[in-house]
Order: structure tokens, then C-alpha cells, then sequence
């Protein structure tokens, strides 16, 4: 069985193919290849939210890797929300048109679901139920997973994500934007810093997060230096790093000492952090937990995990029932 | 609202206090440009603002979905946030055309990154943030 995914809920086009034997079988995504024309010339990098121009190419650039005709897929999964209105509806629509033709079922997925059902296609495959820490640019969110398909919100970001705050601190610093994945490579040079940033929400009573305090402070203390050394900013970094972990791992600790669960599931863009990895891992081995993760390809937005959690809803017959062409951008899980 | 004016703000009350009667003020439709760098407080104006106008939820920043929409009674708020635009053409595939009615309040931040597909602002609210102490200047110029 062959399962189509397509995702272009924010900024990345992605289509992907999911085999019930052989896992990901394609996986493609605008930003990583190539994409030939018919003409054979190279399609430039487009406006990165011009999905419509990408999802065609994209679609046959994966049957090409698959090796595999188009009649042989047996649903098409889309990601309906949460995010960008006109984003969702290119590829919803793509989606539906492509299986009305094929004659074959259309299902719906929840991008969020996606995240979290990538660290099913890791070789270590995580237990359930399970603490999920969803941590990405847009979204900072712990969740309570009892298995597939039930998931309860135990806490999310007040303000900005973990991610956001990685990437607009690395921007105070006179980093590159998005930065974050730099930033974290500068901390691994970092010393101790003779202040220490805030560790915003670890003390009240609830699984929130706040990140914009942060980044404040860390604006305010680069303004007061007179000059910031190479040195400086790696020590920075180090300190600001810490801070952001160290809520994550308190707040997820917290979590599982409420609900009693020690499986715990790192998803999204900055569950790719080593610092954040090597702490939760620590943590929850002492309490004798266990850390599951996604491969690092599926960390970020991918077409991959809307392929599989859509071959998941296939099994319990969770298809879409009508030809009508709906987004949800703010869909909740 | 006067024209043009300009608001010193000492502390995060007062942020709140000039949020409470800007708020006042706005009537829809509106479209609200937020100028200043990272870290100033753009985003918390806004959430500032929203709360005055009696919403309660969660105010989260847009700069990775671009949009966050608020519906109230008679009126929708737009938060929009177009730091990570790249190509001022980009706008052009949010659709704010269909976003943008008679009953909306839309505020946008870095609206520098594609002045060229955004209709005029009614407001522009610029925040500058003093560099030894953690005050604000807060520059108003309207037309309303």
C-alpha cells in the first residue's frame, strides 16, 4: 500500500511517499532539490509561498524516486491546517483534484499530528502514551499523546516559539536570519557569562511557555557592552541556549511527574538542538524515561510525516467524505 | 488621537496605559503599521491592545505564521508579521486582499519588507528603544 502526503502549510512544499513495506519511499521538498522543467531547465528559487508553481513538479519528481506509476498510489494525505490560509488551500486543492482523478480516497491530516508521528519513522520507534515536546519556529506546545489519533494540550507558548527565539536572538547577535542552528554551534565555544538570563515561566504553576522575555533580555544586555567579541558571543549564546533548554526540560519533568508518563517524544525544527537532546536525555534516564526523537530529515516541516499519519487514518478508514475543498488554518489537535 | 505625537515610556505599565487609550481610538477599518527592531515591543503592544479590547487568550507572535487573526463581536483583528518576507512578492500569496474588510483592524509589523504591495497605513506606530535603560520612545502619526 502507497500513501501520497503533501504539505505546504507555511513556507516549504513538500511531497512525499509512504510504503507500508518499505517506509518513505520519495521525499522531496522544494528547498533541497533540483527541480527539473519539462524543458529541462532548473526552476529558480521562487517565492518561497508560491506553492502552486512547486507542488506539480514536486509530485512528479517524487514518482521518479519512487519509481512508480501514479496509478499505484492508494490515498492522497494532505495537511489541512493549522497555518497558512492560501498556503493549505494550494495544496488542499492539489490534493483533492489529484485523487478525484486517480479515483482515490483524499485524507485530511493535521500538521501538528504530522510532527508528532514523524518519530514514528525512526528506527527507534517511540512507546505510548507518551509526553510530546513540540518545539519548532512556530510552535512550542506539550502534549499529552495516549496513542494515535488522542492527544490532550497540556501547555504552549505564550508568545513566541522556542525556534523564533533562537533565530531573533541570533539576529541581536549579528547573525544571519533564520540563525538558530548557528547560534547553537557558536554556544558549543561559549564560557560562562558573569550575568544569567531569565528562565522565563519556570516558576508558575502551569506548562507554558514564554520566550519574547528572553530575547528582550538578551537585546538589552548586548546594548549596554561597549563591544562584543567573537568570545563574547558564544558566551552569550551558551547562556541564552542554557535558559531555553533548561524551561523545556523543567516544564517537561514537571509534566511527567503530573501525568506519571516517562516516554518522551522530541518533535519539530529545534528538537534537533544537541543541548536540548543530551538534557532530556539525562533527565529522564535518571527517572528511568526514555527520549524518543524523529530522524533529523523529519524534524522540520516535511511532506514525509503527513505521508505516513495519513497511511495511519487510511488503516482506520478516517477518509474524507466529500470532494469539498476546505482549509483549517487554526485547527486545533 | 492627536496627529503626530511622541510618548515616552519608562516602564511596561506605561506600555499598557498607552495601549489602553490608543485603543480607544480604533475603529474598524484599520490598517496599522508597527515599525522597530527586534525586541522592542511591537508584538507586545499588540498583545497589550487586544487585551484591552477585552480578549483573553493567548497573543502569540506571527513572525512564523505570518498572520494570527482575533475575532470579536463586530469586528476582526489582523496581526501580521512579515519579518521573514524575503521577496517583497511573497505578500502577494498571503491573500490580504480577502483578509482586509471594512470590519478588520490590521496590524502589520515590518511592513518595510514590502511597502510596495501594502495598501496605506491609517496609523504608524514606530517604537525606539533607548539603548541605556530599557525605555521606549513610542512615535505616533495618524490621520484619523
Amino acid at each position: 500500500m502507497k500513501i501520497l502526503g503533501i504539505e505546504s502549510s507555511c513556507d516549504d512544499t513538500g511531497i512525499a511517499i509512504y510504503d507500508e513495506q518499505d517506509g518513505i519511499i520519495a521525499n522531496c521538498l522544494h528547498s533541497q532539490i533540483e527541480l527539473h522543467n519539462e524543458y529541462g531547465g532548473v526552476v529558480p528559487e521562487l517565492a518561497s509561498r508560491d506553492h502552486i508553481r512547486k507542488l506539480s513538479l514536486l509530485l512528479k519528481e517524487a514518482l521518479k524516486i519512487a519509481d512508480i506509476d501514479k496509478q499505484q498510489i492508494d490515498a492522497v494525505s494532505y495537511t489541512k491546517g493549522p497555518g497558512l490560509v492560501g498556503a493549505l488551500l494550494t495544496g488542499v486543492a492539489f490534493a483533492k483534484s489529484f485523487a478525484f482523478a486517480l479515483e482515490k480516497p483524499a485524507i485530511a491530516v493535521n500538521h501538528l499530528e504530522g510532527h508528532i508521528m514523524a518519530s514514528m519513522l525512526a528506527d527507534k520507534k517511540p512507546k505510548f502514551p507518551a509526553l510530546v515536546l513540540l518545539v519548532s519556529g512556530g510552535h512550542t506546545m506539550l502534549l499529552q499523546v495516549k496513542n494515535f489519533g488522542e492527544y490532550k494540550l497540556l501547555g504552549e507558548s505564550c508568545d513566541d516559539a522556542a525556534g523564533e527565539a533562537f533565530d531573533k536572538t541570533a539576529k541581536l547577535l549579528g547573525l544571519p536570519y533564520p540563525g538558530g542552528a548557528i547560534l547553537s554551534k557558536l554556544s558549543e565555544k561559549g564560557k560562562k557569562l558573569n550575568i544569567k538570563f531569565p528562565r522565563p515561566m519556570i516558576k508558575k504553576d502551569n506548562f507554558d511557555f514564554s520566550f519574547s522575555g528572553l530575547k528582550t533580555a538578551v537585546l538589552l544586555y548586548t546594548q549596554k557592552q561597549k563591544t562584543i567579541s567573537e568570545q563574547d558571543k558564544s558566551d552569550i549564546a551558551k547562556e541564552f541556549q542554557n535558559a531555553v533548554v533548561e524551561v523545556l526540560t523543567y516544564k517537561t519533568l514537571k509534566a511527567s511527574q503530573k501525568t506519571g508518563i516517562k516516554n518522551i517524544i522530541i518533535a519539530g525544527g529545534v528538537g534537533a538542538n544537541k543541548q536540548l537532546r543530551l538534557n532530556m536525555k539525562n533527565t529522564f534516564t535518571k527517572i528511568g524515561g526514555e527520549v524518543f526523537y524523529p530522524p533529523l530529515k523529519y524534524c522540520t516541516d516535511n511532506a514525509a510525516m503527513i505521508a505516513y499519519a495519513g497511511f495511519r487514518h487510511f488503516k482506520n478508514n478516517n477518509i474524507d467524505k466529500d470532494l469539498g475543498i476546505a482549509a483549517q488554518p487554526r485547527w486545533q489537535l | 488621537m492627536v496627529l503626530n505625537d511622541i510618548f515616552y515610556i519608562e516602564d511596561i505599565g506605561q506600555m499598557q496605559n498607552f495601549a489602553k487609550k490608543l485603543s480607544q481610538d480604533l475603529k474598524a477599518p484599520l490598517i496599522i503599521f508597527l515599525k522597530g527592531d527586534l525586541g522592542s515591543g511591537k508584538t507586545t503592544l499588540t498583545r497589550f491592545i487586544l487585551q484591552e479590547l477585552g480578549y483573553n487568550g493567548k497573543v502569540k507572535s506571527p513572525t512564523y505564521t505570518l498572520i494570527e487573526t482575533y475575532e470579536f463581536n463586530n469586528f476582526i483583528i489582523n496581526h501580521l508579521d512579515l519579518y521573514r518576507i524575503t521577496d517583497p512578492e511573497e505578500v502577494l500569496f498571503l491573500g490580504l486582499e480577502d483578509i482586509m474588510n471594512a470590519k478588520t483592524i490590521t496590524f502589520i509589523e515590518w511592513p518595510q519588507k514590502a511597502t510596495e504591495f501594502l495598501p496605506l497605513p491609517d496609523i504608524i506606530i514606530e517604537i525606539i528603544s533607548d539603548k541605556n535603560n530599557n525605555s521606549r520612545q513610542i512615535k505616533l502619526s495618524s490621520k484619523i
